[in-house]
């Protein structure tokens, strides 16, 4: 399974922090502002506290038609209608189910409006009805200031909502920044713990696989590395040479300068050896003083260049043998190139183990491969 | 300013002439009614909640879409009114919305004191708050003339 970035956490829970942010703020300014809009919706300007001033406009409207016909000698039955549909508008807008629901005056200040349009109406000249036009006139007051109240009253709640929006905002908006962090610091958590974890998993199978004295891969690992090697063999097109290596003489090197010794003479040539080494180049103790080197990628007279220098490099060490027919410690080598064919690990290994045996049996402090192991 | 004031009627009972009565116009087509052929001719009955009398309410009338495509033959989508007290307004969209066209309210025929001789109203309240009557604005009233335009 692939393990998540700690960098895509943490920018996952930011961005999902200021997207319920941001959500939480648009909600509320929406909210609030869709209230406000419902309370100061004036578009077309002729609702609410509007009406009540139309029908007042229109019932002032009649007074000086009123005058006109007073002041008419003759009738003049235009300005009659006209004052009698002046009237029915400041009736139709005072005609209003809120205001008649609301307001008590509004039903005597209609049925006032009735009776000035019948004395226009029946074109009756009598005295101006000041008590009737007081009492109209003190509705619409009345009505208007009401209204203001209603209005003071709603805008005074709207705020009070608003403030108490802003509040739940305010919890919503830390109580997800706390979220976020709490789910980042358990992310952290989790991630650090991963992390111990896959450090102790690699040190645990670094040092399953290495040899503690020579600080080698160990036989396990070249076991594991042929394994790999041969399944992919012959299907990857590479060179690979196989080099075994085994100090001569070394039980007899034990017995005359003791094990201490001894495994100090195998720490000094697996690292003289180890300095060696091309890239992509593995290293492994086989057993005793026996040791493997599987070399990938490198062709069979770089390889057998390779064996050829190991075997300097180790009597170049000086280190005194007296079995040996140099009375220096030295190694013997064999060396197998893979072929073009299909191959056990157990094969590989009996493979270059037989030539090692013919450069041992021919005389130690040797390399030998394929092609000098047919002459010899 | 007698004689200014007669000419004023004069001129605002021309406009508003015939009283009591509906123009149609698409383009060059006009038709008027009258508010008797009006009442008369109703088809369409419907019984909500009427948010500026505050009480339920049986409207009669027309569905306005059909109306006008029976006597305009048009498909309006847009239309022009004009009202009484000079209020004049554009209604978009109405061959999907539920707009009736009323001229009598519970069984009488409407006057300017109701809010008549005609009255667009919605027959579906669309879930608004009812007491809340600014958010009607499309219940025209009124009504002297409906003119279908073009887009």
């Amino acid at each position: 399974m692939t393990k998540p970035s700690r960098t895509l956490s943490i920018l996952g829970v930011g961005l999902l922090s200021i997207t319920v942010v941001i959500t939480l703020v648009l909600v509320n300014t929406v909210r609030f502002d869709g209230s406000l809009r419902a309370l100061f919706n004036r578009d077309h300007g002729i609702y609410d506290h509007a009406m009540v001033d139309r029908s007042k406009k229109y019932l002032l409207n009649v007074l000086p038609l009123i005058e006109t016909l007073n002041d008419a000698a003759e009738e003049n039955s235009l300005v009659r209608e006209e004052a009698l549909a002046q009237f029915d508008l400041a009736y139709a807008y005072l005609n209003i189910g809120r205001y008649l629901e609301r307001y008590e005056c509004v039903q005597p200040a209609l049925d006032d409006i009735l009776t000035l349009r019948d004395d226009v109406e029946k074109g009756a000249k009598r005295a101006f009805r000041y008590q009737i036009w007081a009492e109209i006139l003190t509705c619409y007051d009345d009505v208007g200031r009401s209204q203001d109240e209603l209005k003071a009253n709603l805008i005074e709640r709207a705020l009070i909502d608003s403030r108490a929006n802003q509040f739940w905002m305010n919890v919503g908006v830390i109580s997800v920044f706390a979220l976020a962090i709490m789910l980042w610091l358990l992310l952290e958590i989790q991630h650090r713990r991963g992390h111990k974890s896959e450090t102790e998993k690699e040190a645990w199978q670094s040092r399953a696989m290495t040899d503690h004295l020579t600080s080698t891969y160990n036989r396990m690992a070249l076991h594991e590395a042929l394994e790999s090697l041969v399944k992919q063999w012959p299907v990857a097109n590479e060179s690979v040479g196989l080099v075994f290596y085994d100090i001569d003489h070394f039980k007899q090197f034990n017995d005359s300068f003791g094990h201490v010794a001894g495994d100090q003479a195998l720490r000094q040539v697996a690292s003289t050896v180890n300095k060696l080494l091309p890239n992509p180049s593995n290293h492994y103790r086989f057993g005793g003083e026996e040791f493997f080197i599987v070399n990938r990628e490198t062709e069979h007279s770089e390889v057998v260049a390779l064996a050829d220098r190991i075997l300097s490099a180790v009597q170049n060490l000086n280190i005194e043998n007296p079995n040996s027919d140099t009375g220096m410690l030295t190694v013997s080598v064999g060396v197998y190139m893979l072929e073009q064919r299909d191959y056990t690990a157990e094969e590989l290994i009996m493979k270059v183990d037989e030539l090692l045996y013919v450069a041992k049996k021919h005389g130690r402090n040797r390399v030998v491969d394929e092609f000098t192991g047919q002459d010899i | 300013m007698n004689a200014v004031i007669t000419l004023l009627s004069i001129a605002l009972l021309a406009v508003s002439q015939p009283a009591l009565a509906l123009t149609l116009q698409y383009q060059n087509k006009v038709v008027v009614f009258s508010q008797q052929e009006l009442i008369e001719n109703r088809n369409f009955t419907h019984k909500m909640y009427g948010p500026f009398r505050r009480q339920e309410v049986v409207y009669e009338g027309y569905d306005l879409s059909l109306f006008l495509q029976q006597n305009l033959n048009v498909n309006a989508n847009t239309v022009v009114i004009d009202a009484i007290d000079g209020y004049k307004m554009t209604l978009k969209n109405i061959d999907s919305r539920p707009l009736m066209l009323v001229v009598k309210e519970d069984s009488k025929p409407l006057s300017i004191r109701e809010h008549g001789p005609s009255r667009i109203i919605e027959t579906d309240l669309g879930g608004r708050d009812v007491r809340n009557i600014s958010l009607f604005d499309d219940w025209v009233w009124m009504i002297k003339k409906i003119e279908v335009i073009d887009d």
